[in-house]
């Protein structure tokens, strides 16, 4: 990661209101409480860290924001301002774009139609142009995975990096406010994970809010301000990435413990018991 | 379209039957006089040649193909149906509308069965509740004859149509080798059983 001066350029110390307030979210499948009153909130330009154990419910918290999942309870707040989200295209008309962790991509069709699904480009006839969307394609693909030559296949045809990185140019394309990230370089390789590294610091100097889920550590401590750990669904503790170390966060994911420089939420050890 | 000239021995016994003088045909390039041979018009250019006509319903399938294929492949439209086809969670979280999709899906499939069922009854000029029954079979087995996958969000109109052309072969020459209707039903289940059969292996040497 070449860019360490924009790392420097932290959120701003003076809390406004927050670009994104998900406010005491809780969703169950059958007995499953998947979340479990769970508060988390973004800044515009800042980075937010969402680690947590397999199955601890980081996925469900975030597709509700996306509009995968109908929350069972709780509020959603942009710019202070309540927003209902129903489905996906409430949430993108918003301004909230998502890397699913299993991409959701249309496995039949081709890179640039799956980075256009849903907002096709058109002629003047209403027609599909294919020609300019191609184009378009070339060009955000070569942004993310310069080595990336398959435009015309099916992406079902695709290594599981080139399609992540397919899934990575869809939500990048079109000027979101608001990013969620569920594992976005888990496929990839390297020089594409920096990449994506230097991506996800230009989005952040454009002032666009990003959810960062990561079981890498490392990638979360250079990429993100503040973290939230999540356990069973529930919150253990939200901090700045300045003011807790490895194995701080390493005890609040794996124990639930919630070190001093940390806000304990609702699934920290010591009110948990 | 479904104009041909008439096999070589039909349109001599007709002209014979019908006082049709019969011209030098390709040896007499200047012959094409118009004949006129009882009520019919008859060409005579290079030999007799009678045409039948244009069949309208071959028309009108030749139009539906090429607006379907439009819709299918130009349009935002058909690119949301192969979308759903392959990956429906996919599709609505990237923002299409799966459930009115569907919908505007079977209202465009019932507008086609509209069309065949006025031709179906065009033809047979009269209409019963039960027209187009079995019908169901036959269309299967020709989408998936015609490359159309099961599984979802593969096939082409062309494909369609070229795998009805072969069921509506198989079923004209029962009819015309005068097999039982018991056995061509078989015959159309067999057909049927086969293409699925070939497109689960397919599907399954692909992924
Ligand atoms: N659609 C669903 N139906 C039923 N249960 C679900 C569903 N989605 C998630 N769950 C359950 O909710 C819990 C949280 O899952 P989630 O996918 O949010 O975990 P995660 O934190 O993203 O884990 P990972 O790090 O493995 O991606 C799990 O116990 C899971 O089994
Ligand atoms: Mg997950």
């Amino acid at each position: 990661m070449a860019n360490a001066a924009q790392k420097a350029h932290a959120a701003p110390e003076s809390r406004g209101t927050p670009l994104i307030e998900m406010r005491d979210m809780s969703i169950a499948f059958g007995g499953i409480k998947a979340v479990d009153h769970a508060t988390v909130d973004l800044y515009p330009g800042e980075v937010m860290g969402l680690l947590g154990h397999n199955g601890a419910g980081k996925s469900t918290l975030i597709k509700i924001l996306s509009g995968a999942y109908r929350r069972d309870h709780g509020q959603i707040f942009i710019n202070g301002e309540e927003v209902t989200i129903n489905n996906p295209r409430d949430a993108k008309a918003l301004g909230i774009e998502t890397i699913y962790q299993t991409l959701a991509l249309a496995d039949n069709v081709d890179a640039a139609a799956n980075l256009y699904l849903g907002r096709e480009l058109k002629t003047r006839f209403g027609t599909l142009d294919d020609v300019a969307m191609e184009a378009e394609c070339r060009k955000v693909m070569h942004r993310l995975n310069p080595n990336f030559r398959r435009f015309k296949e099916p992406v079902m045809k695709l290594s599981g990096g080139q399609r992540q990185s397919v899934a990575i140019a869809r939500a990048i394309h079109f000027n979101a406010r608001i990013l969620i990230m569920d594992e976005p370089t888990a496929a990839l390789g390297p020089q594409e994970t920096a990449q994506v590294g230097e991506l996800i610091k230009q989005l952040k100097a454009e002032g666009i809010g990003i959810f960062l889920i990561s079981h890498d550590l490392h990638d979360v401590f250079d990429l993100a301000d503040r973290l939230a750990v999540m356990k069973n669904g529930k919150v253990v503790g939200t901090a700045k990435t300045s003011d807790v170390d490895h194995d701080e966060v390493l005890g609040m994911i794996i124990a639930g413990k919630c070190p001093p420089g940390a806000i304990p939420g609702p699934g920290a050890l010591s009110m948990a018991n | 379209m479904n104009s041909y000239p008439w096999p070589f021995k039909l349109i001599e016994n007709y002209a014979k039957a019908n006082n049709v003088p019969i011209p030098a045909g390709v040896e007499n390039p200047d012959g094409a006089a118009i004949c006129m041979a009882a009520e019919k018009v008859v060409r005579c250019s290079e030999g007799l040649i009678y045409y039948t006509g244009y069949s309208v319903p071959v028309i009108v399938a030749l139009t539906v193909g090429l607006a379907m294929t439009f819709i299918a492949t130009r349009t935002p439209f058909g690119r949301y149906v192969y979308a759903i086809g392959g990956n429906p969670e996919a599709s609505e979280l990237a923002g299409i509308d799966t459930k009115m999709m569907i919908v505007k899906v079977f209202a465009l499939m019932g507008a086609l069965v509209g069309i065949s069922s006025i031709i179906s009854s065009a033809r047979l000029n009269a209409a019963t509740n039960a027209l187009g029954l079995f019908n169901e079979l036959y269309v299967i087995a020709a989408a998936v004859i015609g490359g159309t996958s099961l599984a979802g969000g593969v096939g082409t109109i062309y494909g369609a149509m070229l795998g009805a052309l072969l069921m509506q072969s198989i079923i004209s020459g029962m009819s015309l080798l005068n097999l039982p209707t018991a056995y061509q039903s078989i015959v159309v289940g067999v057909v049927l059983v086969i293409a699925v059969w070939l497109d689960q292996l397919y599907s399954r040497r692909v992924n």
